[in-house]
């Protein structure tokens, strides 16, 4: 082989997001309470309860997708309806796509503070919110605002959002959980990150997980072309290697643990 | 293999093939229907179903191809969903069965409520009237205060009092067809109705109510058809001595955009104002909710969260809520720091939010002057006494001294801002407007 380059096999790594792969941090409280609501065998149980509307909120990186997902999964794994979208999505949505969503078992609206601002979804997000409230199903919100401070124009909405569910912030993880969960990422992938790769990592490139975790696969990419062990000289030969800007479909879950 | 099985196979392959995102919001909420010969996909709605049909049908049916053993298996995709589980679906379900057989049961009385009484409303100084007239109502329908107009910011217990007015009727009352409909509703109804060619039914039964409760009717600020329509229902009714409840988050005169006939019509009855709950309405608030929750909550924990949450009711369950569910997790029994910790971006929150600055800021937008008026010597009345509101405000709001409030407002004495708080205070009794104001510009700030 002149280059001494191998072309690496077109497979896509698909990182599993479930409730396990959730790297809890100091979020241990906000995902107990997701996993119980996730396991309600019998969704109308739920109706009791009046903690069946979660929101999320933190900074980009800690893993909001990654809950909101996760849970999605796990429900209609036990053969329920859900619904999940990304208001970040917003240009290409219409507020048409909250129809008929009250019929589901559990709603994911991510990135809900998106909508602020724009009339006609924050009109048909109050008429859901109210509608949803009528049924037995389960209602996750995500945001990076604490819902108080979300611009709603709508008073109403805003008040929905800030007094009803039970609001945990999702933190970002400490770098020394973030290297944890990026060698429990390398490992799944049958690459071995060492304390000083990952202190590299660290110090030099962009700290939110989720850039973390996409320069990684990148790495990982590279090195299985080039047949080369993850060490500290073989990144430096990767000028090539900068964080890709965070895009509308790469985005969003940030915590695999595995 | 079954319809449910190939498709099981084909979402399966989808989610290695699409981003988790994409998978998520088009196809995950695809359910699938049972049929002879056809796999039938639902999708929740019109949006989400030309959105698969126009960007992965072609996909899913090569891969129904793939994995069906079955020769030419019909694939098609369609709006619906395999169960219904709104509670509103089922009662009026159930209710229009039992109305076959049992023509007085009413078909939308079981929209009511039956959590909103009196007895789980805690009564205040803030809502003393409204309640009184709720109940007043409740016992005579169709008397004197019809219509009952209350009005009031969101979250303050509107709705609450006007679904325990309309349960007191059906119990008095239980042949009674009492309705309670969000305006939103009503349009949406209507709307509908004329679609369907069914609009003399939609007003045949609403003319047919002995109550009518009509939520947030701001709601219907610009609907003019709606307005047509609910004038007449209106008029039909308040003939039969049926009585009507409307809500509001402001004053009938204020509702910018209701036609005149419809305001006056009204402020024909009674109109009742729900303020915000003062600090001991709220502790009493708290303790009855944890108590119906089972929420083991001391005098001094609900009297923090009531001290820091002062916005609106909703807020304030919505804290209680997350206590609660704090001290289920970590298995702490609830004290002052749980509260803290589990409430701590909120009280960040209200905290950085009501500082003087941003008093000042709010109230110079609210009358059109400059911050700088706020701090200057002038004395004329289009200055002070805003900035006299803004000193009320400041000392309401925020925990700073006096002196510190004199500071803010160009250096001035302690006994000016005391002279300020009291003035407000008169004001406030005797001038609608000034108390109209300071109920906005503590709305606006979050308290």
């Amino acid at each position: 082989m002149a280059t001494g380059f191998q072309i690496p096999l077109d497979f896509k790594f698909r990182k599993e997001i479930t409730m396990e792969s959730f790297y809890p941090g100091k979020n241990k409280n906000a995902l107990a309470h997701l996993a119980q609501l996730a396991q309600l065998t019998n969704i109308a149980d739920a109706n009791t309860r009046d903690d069946r509307f979660l929101f999320f909120w933190g900074e980009s990186g800690c893993g909001k997708s990654h809950l909101l997902q996760a849970c999605c999964k796990q429900v209609h794994t036990s053969g329920k309806s859900v619904a999940y979208f990304s208001c970040r999505q917003l240009t290409e949505l219409q507020p048409e796509i909250f129809d008929g969503l009250e019929q589901c078992d559990l709603v994911a609206i991510d990135d809900v503070d998106s909508i602020a601002g724009h009339d006609n979804w924050e009109q048909a997000l109050f008429t859901y919110i109210r509608k949803w409230r009528e049924t037995d199903g389960l209602l996750l919100f995500s945001a990076s605002l604490t819902p108080a401070d979300i611009p709603f124009k709508l008073p109403d909405l805003k008040t929905r959002t800030s007094g009803w569910p039970v609001t945990y912030q999702l933190h970002t993880l400490s770098d020394p959980e973030k290297l944890l969960v990026l060698q429990d990422y390398a490992n799944t992938r049958g690459l071995e990150l060492n304390q000083e790769v990952g202190s590299y990592i660290l110090n030099r490139f962009p700290r939110n997980l989720k850039s973390m975790l996409d320069l990684l696969e990148r790495v990982d990419v590279a090195a299985m072309s080039q047949q080369r062990r993850l060490t500290v000289p073989f990144l430096k030969t990767l000028d090539n290697i900068v964080p890709v800007p965070q895009t509308r479909h790469s985005r969003g879950n940030g915590n695999p643990r595995s | 293999m079954s319809p449910t099985d190939i498709w099981k196979t084909c979402q399966k392959r989808l989610e290695e093939e699409l981003s988790a995102q994409q998978f998520n919001t088009w196809i995950r909420p695809l359910q699938v229907q049972a049929a002879k010969g056809e796999l039938k996909l639902l999708a929740p709605n019109r949006f989400v179903m030309e959105w698969v049909r126009d960007r992965f049908l072609t996909r899913i049916s090569e891969l129904v191809g793939e994995h069906s053993d079955q020769e030419g298996l019909r694939l098609s995709i369609n709006v619906g969903s395999q169960k219904k589980n709104s509670k509103y679906e089922k009662n009026v379900n159930q209710s229009t069965s039992v109305k076959v057989q049992q023509k007085t049961q009413s078909p939308v009385a079981a929209r009511l409520n039956s959590n909103f009484t009196f007895e789980t409303h805690v009564e205040g100084k803030s809502n003393q009237l409204a309640r009184a007239a709720a109940k007043q109502v409740g016992e005579n329908p169709g008397g004197a205060y019809n219509p009952l107009f209350i009005y009031g910011g969101v979250g303050l217990g509107k709705t609450h009092l006007m679904q325990a007015a309309g349960n007191i009727m059906t119990t008095h009352m239980p042949e009674a067809k009492v309705a309670y409909i969000q305006s939103e509703r009503f349009v949406a109804d209507m709307v509908k109705a004329l679609q369907h060619n069914a609009i003399n039914e939609f007003k045949r039964f609403y003319r047919s109510l002995d109550g009518l409760l009509i939520d947030d009717i701001q709601f219907f600020v610009g609907k003019e058809r709606s307005q047509e329509e609910f004038f007449h229902t209106f008029n039909a009714l308040l003939d039969g001595q049926a009585q009507i409840i409307i809500t509001s988050d402001r004053f009938p005169k204020d509702l910018i955009g209701l036609e005149e006939r419809l305001i006056s019509r009204f402020g024909s009855g009674l109109t009742v104002a729900i303020e915000p709950p003062e600090l001991e309405t709220r502790v009493a608030i708290l303790m009855n909710k944890a108590k119906l929750e089972g929420i083991d909550l001391s005098d001094e924990v609900g009297f923090f969260i009531a001290k820091r949450v002062r916005t609106n009711i909703r807020e304030l369950e919505g804290a209680l809520r997350r206590v609660g569910a704090s001290a289920r997790f970590t298995g702490r029994p609830i004290d002052l720091e749980l509260a803290q910790e589990s409430l701590r971006d909120l009280l960040a929150f209200q905290e950085r939010q009501v500082t003087i600055n941003n008093i000042q800021k709010t109230v110079a937008e609210y009358y059109k002057i400059r911050v700088a008026d706020l701090h200057s010597k002038s004395r004329t009345r289009q200055i002070t006494r805003p900035r006299q509101i803004a000193m009320a405000l400041a000392k309401e709001l925020t925990e700073r001294s006096l002196p510190e409030i004199g500071d803010a407002f160009g250096g001035r004495d302690h006994t000016t801002v005391l002279h300020a708080c009291r003035k407000v205070e008169e004001l406030k009794n005797k001038d609608i407007r000034i108390k109209e104001d300071y109920t906005n510009l503590s709305r606006t700030l979050g308290a």
